[in-house]
């Protein structure tokens, strides 16, 4: 070939830690939670690709994974000014924004394992010392945005990734469920990346006071599941 | 939620000083086993009375007023509602508080509930009406001693449904940030912004419904009650899950406990079986009684 080689290091960003932290293998136990996404498919509101990629869509637009999103973002902002009182307050913020038990326990259970499993492997001065910083429990999207900005991963990328990481465990969780074939669950992680490249940069920029949304019926749903007769998932 | 294309604070033609403020402050302190008032602060469209025949069992209920008549843009409340050592509060307003539409302006609502040691107090307007084009933001923060009790019921319907009226654009935001002994121990968060109509339509958030209530109670046995309320919302509990859930005709409804704290969301198509969601509600949560102003 006469064409010069394409360059495979130095411009790009170095990315790889996402891919490591956010695949479905990392161990924060994510296949076992479902986000109440179980009831909706007991209800039938979840029956086909089409639905489900309308529900993915909602929560990515207006429920709990766009406002980790944002919680990711101000942690790592805080973390990367290494301004301590604002941590703090991202931490307790984010332990504290759940609708439901089942909600908070899925946020809680899988924040410490990541920070458990990324403290072990890709130790970080911050990382240690963010028991001293804030002594309650870690929500999952502070735990990624902490680990990232102690990393130096750029968080636009950050955002992006945890968000797909998210709208892929959902739409897994779904292709047992329903079921789907894994055709039309690759074209649901597929529709899903559109969506992903439009809310994320909106997700960067929201301010603290403004954190929440308005997926009602999704909180309902994982209020539900609570008492849903047989479950596969622990949300 | 994030796309905004409609009239924003800088398109405000009334001046500041032309739009209307109201303050309120109530203290409230035990005596003698009862609950009396202590220091009150009225300022503007902010009133407050203490109906006589309102008062139940050891509890002082106050009944708020806006002479106002409802939030025009650029209105600013603000209360703060404070239940002393060992007292026992309860507080409503006199009507549906409305939220007008707005030239461009925000409405500003903030409110401060504060339940000190051994204390009660209950926080149960009634519905938040948000007329079409109404830009509204409001801000709910408590602190609960440890040992004390909070009950918050805020229930808002969207646009007059009565007439037929939808909320299709405009502003709502709520913020409601609880804390516990000093410690944030719930927080919760409504962002509803540009194409209203199109998002409530949407399968995961409302799914085409105005009215909406979240209760919370905060209190040490607030967990104990779970399955009472379960019942009371027509939910399949606890070990009867296999029954299928009979919830009325327009409502959809989740209860759920946690540290400490029982949380219910109430989804209807309209005020009325809103309404009588949150009374089977609060009747199994032992407030014997709605306020009796609700019943006017």
């Amino acid at each position: 070939m006469s064409e010069a080689p394409v360059a495979l290091s130095g411009a790009s960003p170095d990315l790889l830690a996402l891919f490591v932290w956010l695949s479905p293998a990392y161990p924060v136990g994510a296949f076992a939670y479902s986000h109440g996404l179980e009831w909706a498919v007991e209800t039938q509101e979840v029956s086909d690709l089409a639905s489900l990629t309308g529900w993915v869509d909602d929560l990515l637009r207006h429920g709990g994974p766009f406002a980790d999103a944002v919680l990711l973002a101000h942690a790592f902002e805080a973390a990367r000014e290494g301004n301590d009182a604002r941590l703090r307050d991202v931490l307790e913020l984010a332990a504290a924004f759940a609708p439901s038990r089942e909600r908070q326990m899925e946020t809680l259970n899988q924040g410490e394992a990541f920070l458990a499993a990324t403290r072990a492997a890709w130790p970080a001065p911050l990382l240690e010392r963010l028991p001293a910083l804030w002594d309650g429990r870690v929500a999952y999207p502070t735990a990624v945005g902490v680990a990232a900005a102690a990393h130096g991963l750029p968080l636009a990328a950050t955002v992006s990734a945890f968000l797909n990481a998210v709208a892929a465990n959902l739409i897994s969780a779904a292709v047992r469920l329903v079921p789907l074939g894994q055709t039309d669950g690759n074209r649901a992680l597929a529709a899903t990346l559109a969506i992903i490249r439009e809310v994320a940069p909106h997700a960067a920029e929201m301010p603290l006071d403004r954190l929440g949304g308005a997926a009602l019926k999704s909180d309902i749903a994982s209020m539900r599941h609570e008492t849903q007769y047989t479950r596969l998932f622990r949300s | 939620m994030f796309a905004t294309a409609l009239p924003s604070d800088a398109a405000t033609t009334i001046p500041v000083e032309r739009r209307g403020q109201g303050r309120l402050r109530v203290e409230a302190q035990a005596l003698d086993g009862r609950t009396v008032r202590g220091r009150i602060e009225e300022e503007g469209f902010a009133r407050v009375r203490f109906p006589r025949s309102g008062r139940r069992g050891s509890a002082l209920e106050a009944v708020m007023i806006n002479t106002g008549g409802g939030l025009a843009g650029g209105d600013a409340s603000q209360s703060c509602l404070v239940a002393g050592r060992d007292a026992q509060l309860v507080v409503t307003t006199q009507a549906a508080e409305k939220i007008y539409r707005s030239d461009g302006a925000t409405s500003h609502i903030e409110v401060e509930l504060i339940a000190e040691t051994g204390a009660s107090l209950h926080w149960m307007p009634q519905a938040t009406i948000v007329f079409d084009g109404a830009r509204v933001e409001r801000s709910i923060v408590a602190e609960v001693a440890p040992d004390a009790r909070l009950l918050l019921v805020e229930p808002i319907i969207l646009g007059r449904t009565a007439r037929g009226e939808r909320l299709s654009y405009g502003s709502l935001r709520d913020r409601w940030r609880i804390r516990r002994g000093g410690r944030l121990v719930y927080a919760d968060g409504l962002q509803l912004d540009g194409d209203i109509a199109a998002t409530l339509d949407r399968p995961a958030t409302a799914g085409g419904w105005a009215a909406f209530a979240t209760l919370l109670l905060v209190a040490p046995d607030a967990e104990t009650r779970l399955d009472a309320v379960r019942g009371a919302l027509g939910l399949a509990a606890g070990e009867d899950a296999f029954l299928p859930a009979e919830l009325p005709d327009g409502l959809d409804a989740g209860a759920s406990a946690w540290d400490g704290m029982l949380s219910v969301r109430l989804l209807a198509r309209d005020g009325a079986p809103l309404e009588s969601a949150i009374r089977r509600v609060l009747a199994v949560l032992g407030v014997g009684e709605v306020p009796r102003i609700w019943h006017s």
